[in-house]
């Protein structure tokens, strides 16, 4: 009962789609009014048709309905109930329902908000959102039906993956998922504008708080990825270029560049064709990414599945990019740049020098994915194309644009002065300097580590100069100092919003030096009583200890750790084994700190408790990554807040 | 830019599509090893009857190494009869058929052993030298190893009566 | 726009600057910056400028100089002395020796370099996987036999194949991969250097933008003003 439901519910929305999105074009081509509003209600029928099939999945996760395939294969009965609900997006069927389930509630806000504020764009917008929903809802018709049956019906599912039973999992592809389908707004203003011809700055102001949610909950869900890698997976780190994880970087670093590209448009109407560009390259580089989960195609540890899928979205990218590139190129004149600097020196250039090297990172991590692919294509050799490469070749660049931080948000428009330079930057120089000599002596080689720390005390200063310019400024007219800096914030939401965000890049940048820098580990193998030493801390083996735990059994062993006698904490790593699953899975312990973490991962061990091989890691400031994070999301929410003074 | 070349722009994007496709053709578990037509190298292990087991002892016999584990489900299940039975075929011809556990425990190889009633020597490689010797990467592998102690084929995944059959005739023909 | 309540410094020649930089410090219009500021006209120049000190001003205006800059040199020593303990805060981890002993660094870093065969994307140091535990065994007794850590790497490469190597190797095909960053740097800033040409090939002078007449002298009072705004 409920599969067919559900899969009716899915059938009748692909209908609603194709009928709105002909509708919506038919529509804004002639602009019969009619058609727009029976497009609109279309739109507002898929979302109610996708509620409900998620509504029904969950149902029938809820109810252990394993006559659902997507059920069996991702619960069994001892499956906590919680981790049944978000079993839905934790493989393929259901991770589309959620992806078109959340372009299908930003159609709904879109038909809101913009029906009437966007009135020459908005038949076009809605074309191309129900476009979209068209694809996905097509994928979840043909290849990948979330409510395929399954017959016989066993008795008991086979269980959610053990590495997705843990709340990182249960966030990281909602948030990752809001940003990808975020960049799809944008996308579908640029196509209006270009189909219309209107390529001013108005499709730019009407998406910017788009954009930036959007590149928000992207940068969240890199992080909470970030953070279920380094406290699940057990090898203590957080990122390690797989092809899936690069596959969410790329347009992270496309939409930064948007981020400030549109800058520079909104303010001299210059780079109207490369924003249209760039927001053409984030969203097919968002596809790209579903496309490498899920088609197998390039090897890969998150790779969802393959099958057809894979054929699918390769067909679909590749009709949306070379669509949307022939748009551009027909638009190509009307997209003209009009716009005249004075000088080199200008924040025009430092925009323009962020955007070349973010694009150009984008370029490198492109190919490096691929390269393997490409190599056994052209050569027949297959070669990996791992970390080494990747942080060896990003690293220069991801310097630079730290560096340019700094920069871009003091100098002068047009053209800085000499005067304007030295007003700005004279003092941050001087404190950067001044925090490489101090880290150079405080010890530190490395020359990476030093640069990127003294860049990050660069850019600070940058900030607090400003801030602290015009606080004094606000001072001199009488006002009070609380009143005066958060006034400020208040006032020049978006530059303080920016100025917070960029504090929460830093921060984290300073938590990958650290943590690539300093971190050490070792291995070793001890019996009970025995300990292991390392950077100051002694972990001493007590033993194991085994029992039942719900849907699987645990081997937990128990470390005491010590820091120069003083008793610290207890640790307790262990291995999980599932019946599902082929090996077992280490269960990580860890301890977090501001400066230190530490971390225990239980290897081989003797059944009769007496000895085991443990690896033990003691992180430094990986925490700083974390903070980083919330530092970003407030300046996130107050770069968004409504502008007291001007019209939306 | 010229009003032709904008063109070139759209056109650009279709050689990365063409690789992308190119992916759907490749298995990315079958990675081919550089160690075909090299010797093949020497252990010696104790066998889970007791006895010692090295390859230099079955010089000028094929060998029909095979690398397994109690864990491995189906892949090294389905294929433990097939080996058992090409091992009682072709014992008399100067064949010999061994196998190597990895990354298991005594018990549980004991225990696989004794399900399928194997007759050919098994041993464990506790430390793991031995399959990081023949490059191993997963279970089940077999080589196939010549009179001379050259490996001359490796087969990834479940070995089959057909597969078995095709390269010991093989080896056994040119070995004479 | 609100205009600042005291104005003026005195009335010295110096005052005009400061005031004109009061003003655009005080102006709060980041959004549409320079030149979407209100032009400024010269009668509201005049206006500003000759607006009389008040007593209480005259006092401050004698005492300014010198206390601006004692205020200012207070100012900079607290910033070098927060970024010192900022520094400081954060790198104490490396005033400590290096806690690990050669061996562990050399593992790691051959292990790092090679690919864990059944995580498909972690290296054989990082990995937690019972294979990636055996290998880091075979490298530890491999170095203990006196290999160097290219011999190390290269026994791997001759068991696995060159797909073992995270890093690949500069030869050939692959030189393709480790040149395309640079490729792609270079023809961004070819592009960059391209499109900067272009925006200050056409200059318009600034007199085009400001409507009216305007004398020089009054230009560079703009010209400075606009620049303080354009800082914002």
């Amino acid at each position: 009962m409920i599969p067919e439901l559900g899969y009716g519910a899915v059938i009748v929305a692909l209908l609603l789609a194709v009928y709105g999105a002909g509708a919506a074009a038919v529509g804004g081509r002639t602009g019969r009014r009619a058609l727009l509003e029976s497009a609109q209600h279309a739109a507002m029928g898929v979302f109610a048709l996708l509620t409900c099939a998620m509504l029904l999945l969950v149902y029938a996760f809820l109810t252990f309905d394993f006559s659902v395939r997507y059920v069996a294969m991702n619960t069994n009965l001892a499956t906590p109930y919680y981790y049944r609900i978000t079993a839905l997006w934790g493989a393929l069927e259901g991770s589309l329902v959620l992806w078109a389930w959340m372009v299908a509630l930003y159609t709904l806000i879109i038909i809101v908000r913009h029906r009437h504020n966007a009135r020459e764009f908005y038949p076009w917008v809605l074309a191309v959102m129900l476009g979209v929903l068209t694809f996905f809802l097509m994928v979840m018709t043909i290849p990948a039906p979330p409510f395929e049956r399954l017959t016989p019906v066993p008795a008991n599912g086979r269980g959610l993956n053990p590495l997705l039973e843990d709340s990182g999992m249960i966030t990281h592809p909602v948030a990752l998922y809001l940003g990808f389908t975020g960049f799809t707004v944008p996308f579908a203003f640029a196509i209006a504008a270009l189909a219309t011809g209107r390529v001013g700055d108005r499709w730019i102001t009407l998406t910017r708080r788009w954009t930036i949610v959007a590149w928000y909950f992207l940068s969240l869900g890199l992080l909470i990825g970030g953070w279920w890698s380094y406290h699940v997976l057990g090898w203590g780190g957080y990122w390690a270029w797989d092809p899936v994880e690069n596959a969410a970087f790329m347009p992270w670093l496309t939409g930064t560049a948007l981020l400030h590209s549109v800058m520079i448009q909104e303010r001299r109407r210059m780079l109207k064709l490369w924003n249209i560009g760039l927001v053409i390259m984030t969203f097919s580089l968002t596809l790209f990414g579903t496309f490498l989960t899920r088609s197998g195609v390039i090897a890969s540890v998150h790779a969802f599945s393959q099958g057809s899928v894979g054929v699918f979205f390769l067909a679909f990218l590749a009709l949306v990019v070379l669509a949307s590139l022939w748009l551009l190129a027909w638009r190509w004149e009307a997209l003209g740049a009009e716009g005249e600097l004075d000088s080199v020196v200008s924040r025009e250039s430092a925009f323009l020098l962020n955007n070349v090297l973010l694009v150009a990172a984008t370029f490198t991590v492109f190919f490096g994915t691929v390269f393997p692919l490409l190599s056994e294509a052209v050569t027949g050799v297959k070669v990996s194309v791992g970390a080494p490469f990747f942080n060896q070749v990003n690293v220069p660049l991801f310097l630079s644009l730290l560096f340019l931080m700094g920069v871009g948000p003091l100098i002068a428009w047009r053209r800085a002065s000499v005067e304007n330079l030295r007003r700005n930057f004279v003092w941050p120089v001087v404190i950067g300097l001044a925090a490489a000599a101090i880290i150079f002596a405080l010890g530190v080689r490395s020359t990476l580590a030093v640069l990127s720390l003294a860049t990050t005390v660069f850019v600070t200063a940058t900030i607090g100069v400003d801030y602290v310019r015009a606080t004094r400024a606000r001072l001199r007219m009488g006002e009070r100092v609380l009143p005066a800096m958060g006034g400020l914030l208040v006032r020049h939401n978006r530059r303080y919003g920016g100025f917070v965000i960029h504090l929460g890049i830093l921060v984290i940048a300073v938590g990958i030096t650290g943590s690539q820098a300093w971190s050490v580990q070792r291995e070793a193998t001890l019996q009970r009583g025995q300990a292991v030493e390392l950077a100051g801390y002694s972990f001493q083996f007590e033993g194991l200890a085994a029992r039942e735990a719900g849907n699987h059994f645990l081997v937990e062993s128990t470390f005491k750790v010590t820091n120069g006698g003083t008793t610290a904490r207890e640790l307790r790593p262990a291995k999980k084994f599932y019946p599902q699953e082929q090996s077992p899975i280490a269960h990580v312990d860890y301890h977090l700190g501001i400066i230190n973490d530490l971390y225990l991962v239980l290897g081989d061990f003797a059944r009769d408790g007496s000895q085991a091989t443990v690896k033990v890691q003691v992180n430094r400031l990986v925490s700083w990554i974390w903070i980083g994070g919330f530092i970003l999301t407030l300046g996130t929410i107050l770069a968004i807040l409504p502008d007291r003074k001007k019209l939306t | 830019m010229t009003r032709r070349w904008k063109w070139l722009i759209p056109a650009a994007a279709l050689p990365v599509f063409a690789l992308l496709a190119f992916g759907f053709t490749v298995n990315h578990r079958d990675i081919p090893s550089p160690l075909v037509d090299r010797p093949a190298g020497a252990f010696a292990l104790t066998s889970y009857a007791g006895e010692p087991m090295t390859l230099a002892a079955h010089r000028g016999k094929v060998v029909v190494l095979n690398f397994w584990a109690s864990w491995c489900y189906p892949a090294c299940y389905e294929e433990a009869p097939v080996l058992e039975r090409g091992w009682r075929a072709y014992k008399d011809r100067g064949v010999v058929v061994m196998g190597i556990d990895i990354q298991d425990t005594p018990e549980a190889g004991k225990k696989f052993i004794d399900q399928f009633s194997l007759t050919f020597p098994n041993a464990l490689d506790p430390t793991g030298r031995v399959s990081v010797d023949y490059g191993v990467y997963g279970v089940p592998e077999t080589f196939f190893i010549d009179a001379k102690g050259r490996i001359r084929a490796k087969h990834v995944g479940a070995v089959t009566e057909d597969v078995f059959r095709r390269h010991v005739d093989r080896l056994l023909a040119e070995g004479g | 726009m609100s205009y600042p309540r005291a104005l003026g410094n005195g009335a010295t020649t110096s005052s005009a600057q400061r005031v004109i930089r009061q003003r655009a410090s005080c102006s709060s219009t980041p959004a549409t910056g320079a030149l979407g500021a209100t032009p400024v006209t010269s009668a509201s120049m005049k206006r500003r400028v000759s607006i009389p000190t008040l007593p209480r001003n005259d006092r401050a205006a004698a005492v300014q100089p010198g206390c601006r800059r004692a205020w200012r040199l207070v100012l900079a020593v607290l910033a070098l002395v927060a970024a010192v303990a900022a520094v400081a805060l954060v790198t104490p981890v490396a005033a400590q020796p290096p806690a690990t002993n050669v061996d562990d660094a050399r593992l790691y870093d051959i292990g790092s370099q090679l690919r864990c065969v059944v995580c498909q994307n972690l290296s054989v140091g990082d990995s937690p996987s019972e294979m990636a535990q055996q290998m880091r065994g075979v490298i530890r007794e491999r170095l203990a036999a006196g290999d160097t850590p290219e011999q190390v790497v290269q026994y791997f490469v001759d068991k696995y194949g060159e797909w073992i190597l995270l890093k690949p190797r500069k030869s050939g095909f692959n030189w393709l991969v480790w040149l395309a960053p640079y490729v792609a740097v270079a023809v961004g800033l070819a592009l960059f250097a391209i499109v900067l040409r272009r925006w200050t090939r056409t200059r318009r002078t600034r007199a085009a933008t400001v409507p009216g007449a305007v004398d020089p002298a009054m230009r560079e009072r703009i010209r400075r003003e606009l620049e303080l705004e354009g800082d914002r």
